[in-house]
């Protein structure tokens, strides 16, 4: 029964170009205008406010002037030199997104070619801006890793001739052709040796240079507040691109709508005079709860895939670690959807009435569940409120997939309370329904 | 096929039904007439087991439509009032999408539709959006879904409401070869030339209450409504013509009104052929007579003392 129902239902909104548009063509549009926006075509990244960052340690003049223009002039970092106990403070308080701590005796490690790490404390709560102020700092400090210190180090700058000096690997190879530049070398005078001689350091130098760079002895230590290592498999590489950000929040805002108006067909159903029909033939009291219920989900996995799809060739948009991960969360976001207004249905008495009433219930749980704002931007008591809804639960399941790339572990518990909130949400509409008298209530 | 015994159904204040009784048996066309909101939809919602009554029984093919409402819903065939069909999908859907909710499938189910449209005369149209119909031919297929399932028992509710005349006789020519085939219709309307045509026997409804029931005939008897024998002769003829005739079997009542003779009696056709007799004995003839039989609406304005579009 459930099957035909739902087949019903899907022919139906195949055949309304509306219905189809809305479901199809509006999540295309959104996610072109969010990758537009956010990702930019082929995933590039928007520009950023230059994020607060504190960094701490004892470092020589001309090291800490190279890591201060390394920060600034990247335009990514506005970098504040504080002691540790400030910088604990500026991350606890929100302040700065992240400290970076610099070993002490740095420039001896350096040229000692002793291993260098970095300890990076990140804000816990500002997850998005912590996350990509570790891989832009990554990134600088190969910048600074064995290559640059191995080469200073090896080839201080006193080595190399003025410009007005002789160079006489410069008069070696001075000439027209190869084999003159050989006859010169077999030649053995003093200066071919000499030249000869200097060159095979260069050469040596240029190999040093080249194992510093591929095996690097700078790196970034990412810690707790404690000081604790974070490591890797705790904090899987974020994603550097906003979309895979801002894609959620507004995708579970949209499909709510979505969903609303799939509840609302069974007001159109009744004043159409097709729910008296249904009510006739030999259907289970509640299949055709189920049945709307189970159309609403796979609109709402129809709808996720083609936001998926144009979100993935568009944007680059990441799917997470493993490939059954997200189609699992979007399963339990669209269930959760599917359900979230048929209690509503059952209460609103009108198809008016209900868009009325949904919409303002749509509106208050975007706002405090972090549809609009991400949570971590959102004040600490809206938050609070924010997590008793059953969206906030959706983008939390969806970005950390999307957006954090964690795997089942972290997913596990949104995913769990996306299937509690559609069982009660299923549950509350059947109790209502019967509440109501059933079929003759309905009618 | 349906009994109905002291139904009772009130919403509120209101007795929507009011210990309604009747019977239907198998094979006929019974017409629940009366105005909106006289109780006819409310008995048919009960009937068809959308609603529970207060008090009262009812049974359908045999089953107490209380106890056993799934074998009653497999019976029988609800054509609604509003149009019931799902506009986005086409006609050959539509009864595909009724037909397996009540456990068709494969050729049984195609065969069934095809006879169906066939029968409606929308077999050129099967595969055509509904939402593209004219008024007439949705409601034909709104009935051919309440029988797709081949039911025994059909309640239509004013099915022909807001349609032309063309179209209302296509729909009242296809339930009378519906009924040809046996099967027993419920119908309520409030158009009383259709129940006129189509109904073995009618009951009349008004505020939840039965006021009559029967054939055309036996309605008559019922409420004592009679034939009116009108003619025209001499002056001179009249005041012994209405002594005489007011002695006549089944004859109530005779006298002159606006210069001509007025008969009211049990059997307009007896007192042409009496009346016949007694103008020949005086050697007179007829100038103009006219017989007045009662109508649904002069019955049904005497059983309710309103019109039926009131």
């Amino acid at each position: 029964m459930l099957r035909i129902l739902v087949t019903k239902d899907l022919r139906r909104w195949w055949s309304d170009r509306n219905a189809v548009i809305v479901t199809l063509v509006l999540p295309l549009l959104l996610s072109a205008v969010l990758g537009v926006s956010f990702g930019g075509f082929g995933g590039g990244g928007p520009s950023l406010e230059a994020i607060p960052l504190a960094v701490v340690g004892n470092v020589p003049a001309p090291f800490r002037d190279l890591i201060d223009n390394a920060l600034t002039e990247s335009g990514l970092f506005k970098p504040t030199w504080t002691d540790s106990v400030t910088a604990d403070r500026l991350v606890s308080s929100g302040e700065v997104r992240a400290a970076l701590l610099v070993p002490d005796n740095l420039t001896a490690k350096i040229l000692g070619g002793d291993d260098v790490v970095f300890g990076l404390w990140k804000d816990p709560v500002s997850v998005l801006q912590a996350d990509i102020v570790e891989q832009i700092l990554s990134r600088l400090l190969l910048y600074l890793r064995g290559g640059e210190a191995a080469y200073y180090g090896a080839w201080p700058e006193d080595w190399f001739p003025a410009d007005d000096e002789p160079s006489a690997i410069a008069d070696l190879f001075e000439g027209d052709s190869m084999l003159e530049v050989w006859r010169r070398i077999s030649d053995g005078s003093p200066e071919a040796v000499s030249a000869w001689d200097q060159m095979s350091v260069l050469m040596d130098h240029q190999v040093a240079l080249s194992d510093a760079y591929s095996d690097p002895v700078v790196n970034l230590l990412v810690t707790d507040r404690s000081g604790a290592e974070v490591k890797a498999d705790q904090a899987p590489q974020a994603s550097r691109n906003m979309f895979d950000y801002v894609l959620p929040g507004m995708g579970v805002f949209f499909m709510m709508f979505a969903a609303m108006n799939s509840a609302a067909d069974i007001f159109r159903e009744r004043l159409g005079g097709t729910l008296l029909r249904l009510f006739v033939a030999p259907l289970g009291p509640y299949d055709f709860l189920l049945g709307k219920w189970m159309f609403g989900m796979i609109n709402g996995l129809l709808q996720l895939s083609v936001l998926f799809l144009a979100g993935k060739v568009l944007f680059r948009m990441n799917l997470g670690p493993e490939p059954w991960l997200l189609p699992l969360v979007a399963l339990a976001v669209s269930a959760m959807l599917a359900s979230l207004y048929l209690p509503l249905a059952m209460l609103a008495g009108n198809e008016k009435r209900m868009g009325a009433i949904g919409t303002g219930l749509t509106l208050f749980m975007g706002m405090v569940g972090g549809n609009f704002i991400q949570p971590e931007a959102m004040p600490p008591f809206l938050l609070s409120i924010g997590r008793f809804t059953p969206n906030y639960w959706a983008n939390t399941a969806m970005t950390d997939v999307i957006a954090r790339n964690h795997g089942l572990e972290t997913v596990a518990t949104p995913l769990l309370i996306l299937v509690l909130f559609s069982l009660a949400f299923l549950g509350i509409a059947v109790i209502l329904f019967r509440g109501r008298g059933g079929k003759e209530g309905l009618l | 096929m349906i009994r109905v015994q002291d139904l009772r159904k009130s919403f509120g204040d209101i007795r929507a039904v009011n210990g309604v009784s009747f019977s239907v048996g198998e094979g006929e066309v019974f017409g629940l007439l009366g105005p909106n909101g006289a109780g006819k939809t409310t008995t048919i919602s009960i009937l068809a087991t959308l609603r529970p009554a207060d008090s009262g029984q009812a049974f359908v093919c045999g089953h107490d439509v209380f106890r056993e409402p799934e074998a009653v819903r497999r019976r029988i065939g609800v054509v609604p009032q509003e149009l019931a069909i799902y506009e986005e999908l086409t006609a050959e859907q539509n009864l595909d999408v009724f037909g397996r909710l009540y456990g068709l499938s494969g050729a049984g189910l195609k065969n069934r539709i095809a006879e169906l449209l066939d029968l409606s005369e929308l077999t050129e149209h099967a595969r055509r959006p509904v939402k593209g119909f004219s008024g007439g031919m949705k409601r034909r297929l709104n009935i051919m879904i309440g029988l797709v399932h081949t039911p025994d028992v059909l309640f239509l509710d004013e099915p022909t409401v807001g349609i032309d005349a063309q179209a209302r006789s296509k729909i009242l020519d296809l339930i009378r070869g519906m009924n040809r085939q046996g099967l027993t219709v419920l119908y309520t309307t409030h158009y009383l030339e259709e129940a006129e045509q189509l109904c073995d026997r009618i009951a009349v409804i008004d505020h939840g209450r039965l006021a009559a029931i029967g054939d055309r005939e036996e309605l008559i008897t019922q409420i004592g409504e009679q034939d009116t024998v009108r003619l025209q002769v001499l002056e001179s003829l009249r005041e012994r013509l209405v002594t005489n005739a007011g002695s006549w079997d089944g004859v109530a009542e005779a006298d002159v009104r606006r210069g001509k003779v007025q008969i009211q009696c049990r059997d307009g056709a007896a007192v042409v052929a009496r009346l016949q007799q007694w103008l020949d004995s005086e050697g007179q003839h007829l100038e103009q007579l006219e017989v007045i039989r009662p109508n649904l609406e002069t019955l049904y304005l005497k059983i309710t003392g309103r019109a039926l579009r009131e």
